[in-house]
C-alpha cells in the first residue's frame, strides 16, 4: 500500500511531548512519531506564527532553522539542501509572519540526554491570521477526540485495537491510541484539555475590544454562578495585567530596537511578582498570537 | 474403506473419463491406490482420471466452498460461483503491460470481488456459473478478494444454477444511507428522492427505460437505479423495502425495479434542503468504506501536483500530450484544457482531488482563454500551475463528488468545489460553552 499520511492538526505540546519512536528500520518506510494522546504522526500540518528564522549552515551549504509558534508553545522547523523550495521561502519570510506549514516529524537524539523534535518542512507558505485561527479550532477538535479515545482506552480491560474500532474509530487513531496507553503512564490529560479551553477562548474573542465586552456578559452572568467560576474570571483578568506588565517591561527595555535581553526582562518581572514559570507561560502567549518574537535566541522583541 | 463406501467416487471419476475404461476396472484401480499406496482419496481419484485420459479440470472439484466461509489468507479455495460481472483493465507487470480481468462473483452466500491475474486462454462471461480449483484469497481493506493466478483451474460449468439474485436468503437489513457499503448485500432503506431523471438504455430486448437518481436520509446520500417505472418523482419520501447495492467503481449505488415494494411515506422528514446541506465525510472513512457517491469533503490542500493547469489534449483519444506528443496517436495539434491534481488533507487522511477547467476556471477566477494569453505573455505553460499552486496551496477548501478507493488511496472527481468559511469565533465560542458545562 502507497496511501499518503495523513497531516496531523496537533498542538506543538502534544508534539513535543512524543517520547515513543516507531521506525520500521525499512528504507522508505514511514517512521512515526507516537504522542501522549496517541496521535501516529509522520506528518503534520501546522499554521502559527514564525518567530525566528536563521542560517545555522553557511551560505553554501544552508541549513535553515526556524520556529513556529503555536498556542501552546513551539514548532521547531529544521530545513536543509535537499528541501530546495522551502528554503527559498523561508529566506524570504521576515519573522513575525503568519505561515502555514506541511512536513515530516523528526527526532534528533545524538544521545540520552538530548531528544529535539522538529519538523522538517515539505511545504511552507505564509498565511493570514484568519487561517491561523480556524488552524486552532481544528487542532482544538481534534485533542478533544483523542482525549475522549484516550478515556475510552483507559476504561478498557484489557484494551485492544478491535474495541477500539467498535466504537467507531479509524484505524491509524486506534493503533496510536493503543501504543500510548502502554507507553505512557501518568499524562496529564486535564492538562491538554485546559490548553484546548485556553485556546479556544483566545480565538472566541479574538480582539482586546470584544475580550471587554465578553466580561461584562460574563459577569452579569456570573452574579448566579457558583464563586468558583467567578474566582477563575479574575484570574483572566490578572494574566491580561500581567501580559501588558510584560509588554511594557520589554518595550522599556527594548532600547536601541533589537530586541530586550531575556535576562533583563525576567529580573525586571520578577520585581513585579511574576515568576519565570509564569513569564514562561506569558511568553508563549504572546508568540502564539504573534505579538512578540525571538529575533535571535536571548532576545524579545515586540511585532 | 470397502467397496461400498468407494461406490459414489467411482461413478464420479466414470463421469469424468466417460467409457473409456469399465467401471470393474475403475473401481479396482482406485482401491489399489487406497489400499495399497495409500494416497488419500483425492489423490487418488485425480491420479485416476488423468491416468485414463479424462480432463481433469472437469473432474468435480473436491472440498468445495461456499463463498460465505472462505478467509483472508487461504492458498488453495475451491468453489462454483456465478460470474456477475467481468471487467477488463491493463496494468504494468514486470513482463510488461497485460490484461487482467476482475469483477464480482457471488453463489448462494456471498459475493466476494475477484481478480483474474492470467487471462490468456481464458474466456469469463458475464452470467456464467464456473467451477474454480485452487484459486487464493487476500485482504483487501479488511475483505475478502479471491484471485485467479497460474495455478488456478476454471472451468465452465453449465449443470449448476445458481441464483444469485436471491442472495443473501437472509431478509434486506433496514440501513442508514451513510451505513451502505459496496457489499451490503440488500438493503431497505427510507429517505427522500433528491432528483430523478428518465434515461433510455440499450437492453437485451431493445430499448429499455431506467430512472436514475439520488435518494439522501440524514445520514448520506446515494445514487440509484430503477429498472422500470416506479413512478418516483422529486421529492417524494420512500421506503424501499429491498434494494440490491451494486458497487461502480467501488462506489454502492442502489438498484431496484418497478415490482420493487416501495411505499411512500407523507410528512415528518427533513427536507430536501437540509438533506442536501453538504455533511462533511472524513477522508479515513472514506478509505475505509472503499468509496461512495456524491460526498462533500473538507480540508486543506497539502500539494498541487505535476499536471496541472494548462495541458493539451489529443484530439482523438482525450489523453493529455507529452511535449506535443500522444502516447497513442503521435504528433498532434492538442486542444488546451486545465485541470488540478492535488492532494487535499483533513487531518484524518489524504484524498487525491482532480477538478476539471470549469472548477479549476472558477477557482482561478481566469478563463482558459486568459490562461493561455498569460502562458503566452510570459512563453510558459507552466505559470498557470504557479498560479493554481499561490491560489491553492495551504487553503482550506470544500469539495464535492465521487470518491473512489485504489491501492494509492482515495480519489475524488471534484464536482463542485469552494474555499471553506475560515469565521471559527462562533464554533469556539460554542464548543467553549459545551466544554464548561460538561465539568
Amino acid at each position: 500500500m502507497n496511501i499518503r499520511e495523513p497531516a496531523w492538526r496537533i498542538f506543538s505540546k502534544e508534539f513535543n511531548s512524543a517520547t515513543l519512536d516507531l521506525s520500521s528500520g525499512e528504507e522508505k518506510a514511514p517512521s512515526y512519531v507516537v504522542t501522549p494522546l496517541g496521535a501516529k504522526v509522520n506528518r503534520v500540518v501546522v499554521v502559527g506564527v514564525m518567530t525566528e528564522v536563521e542560517n545555522i549552515g553557511t551560505k553554501e551549504s544552508p541549513m535553515m532553522r526556524a520556529r513556529v509558534a503555536d498556542p501552546s508553545g513551539s514548532y521547531y522547523l529544521s530545513a536543509g539542501q535537499f528541501q530546495p523550495d522551502t528554503m527559498t521561502v523561508l529566506r524570504e519570510l521576515k519573522p513575525p509572519e503568519f505561515v502555514a506549514v506541511v512536513g515530516k516529524a523528526r527526532v534528533y537524539a545524538p544521545d540520552e540526554n538530548i531528544r529535539l523534535l522538529s519538523i522538517r518542512p515539505e511545504t511552507v507558505r505564509r498565511c493570514d491570521g484568519k487561517l491561523r485561527d480556524f488552524w486552532v479550532y481544528e487542532t482544538c477538535v481534534s485533542t478533544l477526540s483523542r482525549l475522549d479515545l484516550m478515556s475510552e482506552v483507559m476504561k478498557m480491560d484489557p484494551p485492544s485495537v478491535d474495541e477500539i474500532r467498535k466504537l467507531g474509530y479509524p484505524r491509524l487513531l486506534a493503533e496510536g491510541a493503543m501504543l500510548a496507553a502502554s507507553h505512557y503512564k501518568g499524562t496529564d490529560f486535564e492538562s491538554y484539555r485546559e490548553l484546548v479551553v485556553t485556546a479556544l477562548r483566545e480565538i472566541a474573542s479574538n480582539r482586546i475590544g470584544e475580550i471587554k465586552e465578553i466580561d461584562v456578559e460574563e459577569s452579569v452572568v456570573a452574579t448566579d454562578v457558583e464563586e468558583v467560576e467567578v474566582s477563575s474570571l479574575e484570574e483572566l483578568d490578572i494574566s491580561e495585567d500581567e501580559e501588558k506588565t510584560v509588554i511594557q517591561i520589554i518595550k522599556s527595555l527594548d532600547k536601541n530596537g533589537k530586541g530586550a535581553e531575556v535576562e533583563a526582562v525576567v529580573a525586571a518581572a520578577q520585581k513585579k511578582k511574576i515568576d519565570k514559570d509564569r513569564l514562561d507561560e506569558i511568553f508563549s502567549l504572546l508568540m502564539g498570537k504573534g505579538e512578540l518574537f525571538e529575533p535571535v535566541l536571548g532576545r524579545l522583541k515586540l511585532a | 474403506m470397502n467397496d461400498e463406501d468407494l461406490s459414489p467416487h467411482v461413478d464420479e471419476i466414470m463421469e469424468a473419463v466417460g467409457d473409456k475404461v469399465s467401471r470393474e476396472e475403475v473401481a479396482a484401480e482406485l482401491k489399489k491406490y487406497i489400499t495399497v499406496f495409500r494416497l488419500n482419496l483425492q489423490t487418488a481419484k485425480r491420479t485416476l482420471v488423468k491416468r485414463f485420459g479424462g480432463e481433469s479440470e472437469a473432474y468435480p472439484t473436491p472440498n468445495q466452498r461456499k463463498l460465505a466461509t472462505v478467509g483472508p489468507g487461504e492458498m488453495s479455495v475451491n468453489f462454483v460461483g456465478k460470474l456477475l460481472s467481468v471487467n477488463e483493465k491493463e496494468i504494468d507487470s514486470r513482463g510488461g503491460r497485460k490484461k487482467i480481468c476482475y469483477g464480482l462473483i457471488g453463489d448462494e452466500t456471498a459475493v466476494v470481488p475477484y481478480t483474474a491475474w492470467e487471462t490468456e486462454n481464458l474466456k469469463l462471461e458475464k452470467g456464467s456459473v464456473i467451477s474454480v480449483r485452487n484459486a487464493y484469497t487476500t485482504e483487501y481493506q479488511s475483505k475478502v478478494q479471491l484471485n485467479f493466478g497460474s495455478r488456478t483451474g476454471i472451468k465452465k460449468d453449465e449443470s449448476t444454477r445458481i441464483d444469485v439474485g436471491e442472495i443473501p436468503s437472509m431478509p434486506a437489513k433496514p440501513t442508514k444511507i451513510g451505513d451502505i457499503r459496496a457489499d451490503s448485500g440488500r438493503v431497505e432503506i427510507t429517505g427522500r428522492i433528491l432528483s430523478v431523471e428518465k434515461k433510455i438504455i440499450a437492453g437485451s430486448k431493445g430499448p429499455r427505460e431506467i430512472f436514475s437518481g439520488i435518494i439522501a436520509d440524514e445520514t448520506g446520500r446515494i445514487g440509484f437505479t430503477c429498472w422500470g417505472d416506479a413512478r418516483l418523482k422529486q421529492d417524494d419520501v420512500v421506503k424501499i423495502s429491498s434494494a440490491g447495492v451494486r458497487s461502480w467503481k467501488g462506489i454502492p449505488q442502489l438498484s431496484f425495479d418497478e415490482k420493487a415494494d416501495i411505499t411512500r411515506i407523507k410528512g415528518g422528514y427533513p427536507t430536501a434542503k437540509e438533506l442536501s446541506g453538504a455533511k462533511l465525510t472524513e477522508v479515513s472513512k472514506l478509505s475505509e468504506s472503499g468509496g461512495a457517491a456524491d460526498v462533500t469533503v473538507a480540508g486543506m490542500i497539502l500539494q498541487v501536483k505535476e499536471g496541472s493547469g494548462l495541458i493539451f489534449r489529443c484530439p482523438e483519444c482525450k489523453r493529455a500530450l507529452q511535449k506535443g506528443t500522444c502516447r497513442i496517436h503521435g504528433k498532434v495539434e492538442g486542444i488546451a484544457d486545465l485541470r488540478i491534481k492535488a492532494v487535499l488533507d483533513d487531518g484524518t487522511g489524504a484524498l487525491s482531488v482532480v477538478m476539471n477547467r470549469e472548477i479549476t476556471e472558477s477557482l482561478l477566477e481566469m478563463s482558459i482563454d486568459e490562461c493561455i494569453e498569460k502562458a503566452r505573455e510570459v512563453m510558459d505553460y507552466d505559470v498557470i500551475r504557479n498560479l493554481i499552486d499561490e491560489k491553492l496551496t495551504a487553503k482550506q477548501v470544500e469539495v464535492t463528488g465521487n470518491v473512489t478507493v485504489d491501492e494509492y488511496g482515495p480519489m475524488m472527481i471534484v464536482r463542485e468545489a469552494r474555499q471553506a468559511d475560515l469565521d471559527v469565533k462562533e464554533k469556539a465560542e460554542k464548543l467553549l460553552l459545551e466544554l464548561e458545562e460538561s465539568e
